[in-house]
């Protein structure tokens, strides 16, 4: 890697200090390879630091030492359906393959996986592996540092991507701590700059009907990668499917985690006390269905045994810690319950009772819920005092949209076909979630697609070196 | 029953202080913990009792709707800002005639509940001068009070003991913040609700006070040069060795 005044040549470029990005940049050089990774923000992490640090993996050693069975096919099966069959086969093909081999990488790396598992959004299985997402990061590029291989430059966003003039992406335009600097990249472009929640000019682009709604995430995740790559013509998809994850509390602005009652066995209701939605299907389109709610908010019901049954290592389970923070509403009673929320006292009892009777039927013929989560897990009643509810409504932690690319995560233009030079990973990407969205599958998406992106610019490089090497022959 | 909540709010810490006396004032405003005390024991009494019809008044040099609306938020019967003059925060007994005003405005107020502190310079004259003024009963320091027949439970902690006190209405009590009176969350229908409501803010016509603003200066920066270390022995010691501390600085 040489630097020149206002000028940098690396062999391989990745724009965004996320999980992704470190994926990437800790696999090519291993691979052998000199990287430079610039990050937007004066610090790494972006929204994979910010996140529930859940990693969706399957079949891991965590699973089997705790007798859950899992496997490949359930998960293809699991994230197929949870996506609505809207999703690229192909790239869920290319997250299963790849997906236990990551697992293990990361272990090998010093990624701490919590030994508590559960199941969440879209899972048949518990199967949410969990660890400290900022850490990971922070493990990742340890790893990169220790490797000798990998810079990494601090407040340096790229601006426009460089192309040759046969089309090939060779590079960007950027801005390094103010000052305009040029960037090469001998290998290839990978982008892996988040997605676009914080850029809500462009958020209402696609997905007016959120313009309320909370919008966490990374500073940084504005879409400029999306815009650059878009400029060059990359195919989009998935954005009609931008959507706010369930269960954030919507006044609170401290925690910005959302809270999961309804996955252990909570029903949601709405202000006027009725449930409008079967509680069990992914957290996604939970919140398409609150949104649709008098001003966007709800409450999830429960009681003290589902209480009981949450887990504080788990921060969509942490039931104390909400306590704690005062955001949980408590009653002795589910009159005053309803009383304290503020929902009609006698709506709110028929709509218990009923669901209660449902229970005990094993059929609700109201939403047709069957299970606590996805197909995972028996319901329960809602009968022991005391009674607790949870504000919730949506907040869009991510876009989950973006890029249209392949199997091998090379970004594809509106013609499905590559643009030479520029690959992707990470929330920037499109194609891979779908519909709706499973617990895990966007970090789990990350590291995976990272590491393939990386494998995928070190073959195009050996490719190429060979047809030289023929030529010259 | 009638409960008056009287709010003063500080000065919202995200924003930079300034020693000019006109930028100082307009400085936004947030609620005190303590403020938020007094509003929470007032709502755990609606909680208890349905009937209990909560007003509060914020008092300030310069009362913003925002703050109105985040009082509102918790679906009170009647919220409205009264701007008071800056040195008025100076002078507590021209202060406490204008609050036992608002108080007499408020016939047939039960409890008037204030948070410590409030308003005062962290003197804590104030409270003491409004009961003066109101000839009524005064429980300063309280964390949590509940009706009975015949007038208001109290309960504050001195140390590890529990204090609690019995008393007739009409009452005015000053609260400390408490696990116990965390002012919980709005729900979010009456947040919507106080986002369309229109307030009154008046400005305060009497009682001026005695004293004047002259201006603002901003106080020397003290720096630390002291390594950490606990300070032990009794508290009659501890307050000698802190005072000794002290001195050396100024």
């Amino acid at each position: 890697m040489s630097v020149a005044a206002g000028d940098i040549d690396t062999q391989l470029l990745v724009i965004g200090g996320g999980l992704a990005g470190f994926a990437a940049a800790l696999e090519a050089a291993e691979a052998g390879a000199s990287v430079l990774l610039i990050e937007k923000q004066g610090e790494i992490g972006g929204s994979s630091a910010m996140s529930g640090g859940c990693l969706a993996f399957a079949g891991t050693y965590l699973q089997r030492a705790q007798g859950i069975e899992d496997s490949d096919e359930l998960l293809f099966k699991d994230l197929r359906e949870v996506g609505q069959m809207e999703n690229d086969e192909a790239l869920v093909r290319a997250y299963v393959e790849n997906q236990l081999d990551t697992y293990e990488w990361l272990c090998r790396h010093g990624v701490v996986f919590l030994a508590a598992l559960e199941a969440s959004s879209g899972q048949s299985v518990p199967r949410v592996h969990n660890v400290d997402p900022a850490d990971m990061v922070r493990t990742l590029a340890a790893r990169c540092k220790e490797s000798g291989r990998v810079k990494v430059m601090l407040n340096t966003a790229a601006e426009r991507l460089l192309c040759d003039e046969k089309g090939r992406v060779t590079g960007v335009q950027a801005r390094a701590n103010g000052k305009p600097v040029t960037i090469k990249a001998q290998v290839d472009v990978i982008v892996a700059s988040g997605g676009f929640c914080r850029n809500a000019e462009l958020v209402h682009r696609f997905a007016p009907q959120y313009d309320q709604a909370f919008f966490i995430g990374g500073a940084g995740n504005v879409g400029d990668g999306l815009k650059m790559a878009w400029k060059l013509g990359a195919g989009l998809r998935d954005m009609a499917y931008i959507k706010g994850t369930y269960g954030k509390h919507p006044v609170d602005e401290h925690n910005n985690h959302s809270l999961l009652a309804v996955y252990k066995g909570a029903i949601a209701v709405n202000q006027e006390g009725r449930r409008f939605v079967d509680e069990s299907i992914s957290y996604k389109l939970l919140g398409d269905a609150c949104m649709q709610q008098s001003d966007g908010s709800t409450y999830q019901i429960f009681d003290q045994p589902i209480y009981d049954s949450g887990d504080n290592r788990v921060r969509i389970l942490d039931f104390e810690r909400r306590t704690e923070e005062g955001l949980m509403i408590k009653a002795d009673s589910l009159d005053a319950l309803a009383r304290m929320i503020e929902v009609p006292i006698e709506v709110l009892r028929k709509t218990v009772d009923a669901y209660n009777r449902h229970v005990d039927a094993g059929h609700d013929p109201e939403f047709r819920r069957k299970a606590l989560v996805h197909n995972h897990g028996a319901l329960v009643r809602i009968d022991t005092a005391p009674f607790y509810a949870y504000p919730s409504t949506a907040a869009v932690f991510g876009t989950y949209c973006g890029l249209v690319i392949d199997a091998d995560m090379h970004v594809l233009d509106v013609f499905d076909e590559r643009i030479p030079g520029l690959l992707a990973a990470g929330e920037v990407v499109g194609g891979f979630h779908g519909g709706a969205y499973m617990t895990g599958s966007a970090l789990g998406k990350a590291a995976i697609f990272g590491r393939i992106a990386a494998r995928s610019a070190l073959a195009g490089e050996r490719q190429g070196q060979l047809s030289r090497t023929l030529r010259a022959v | 029953m009638r409960l008056l909540v009287l709010l003063s709010g500080i000065v919202d810490s995200k924003w930079p202080l300034t020693a000019d006396p006109a930028a100082a004032g307009a400085l936004p405003r947030k609620l005190s913990p303590f403020d938020e005390s007094a509003l929470e024991c007032a709502l755990k009494l609606r909680d208890a009792d349905p009937s209990v019809r909560i007003s509060a008044t914020v008092v300030a040099p310069r009362v913003e709707e925002t703050l109105l609306r985040t009082v509102a938020s918790h679906r009170l019967d009647g919220v409205a800002g009264l701007e008071i003059a800056e040195a008025m925060l100076w002078d507590a007994r021209a202060y406490s005639a204008l609050l036992a005003a608002i108080v007499t405005r408020e016939a047939g107020a039960d409890l008037v509940l204030l948070g410590r502190e409030f308003g005062d310079g962290d003197d804590g004259v104030l409270a003491p001068c409004l009961a003066e003024a109101l000839q009524w009963p005064l429980v300063g320091l309280a964390q949590e009070i509940v009706r009975n027949a015949s007038g208001w439970d109290l309960l504050r902690e001195r140390g590890e003991l529990e204090e609690h006190i019995h008393l007739p209405g009409p009452l005015l009590a000053s609260v400390t913040n408490d696990r116990r009176n965390r002012l919980r969350h709005p729900l979010m229908k009456n947040v919507a609700m106080a986002k369309k409501q229109a307030f009154a803010i008046t400005a305060a016509d009497a009682a001026t006070p005695a004293v004047r603003l002259q201006g603002l200066r901003e106080g020397p920066v003290m720096r630390l040069a002291t390594p950490c270390r606990m300070i032990r022995g009794s508290i009659n010691e501890q307050a000698a060795e802190l005072a000794v501390l002290l001195r050396g600085r100024s």
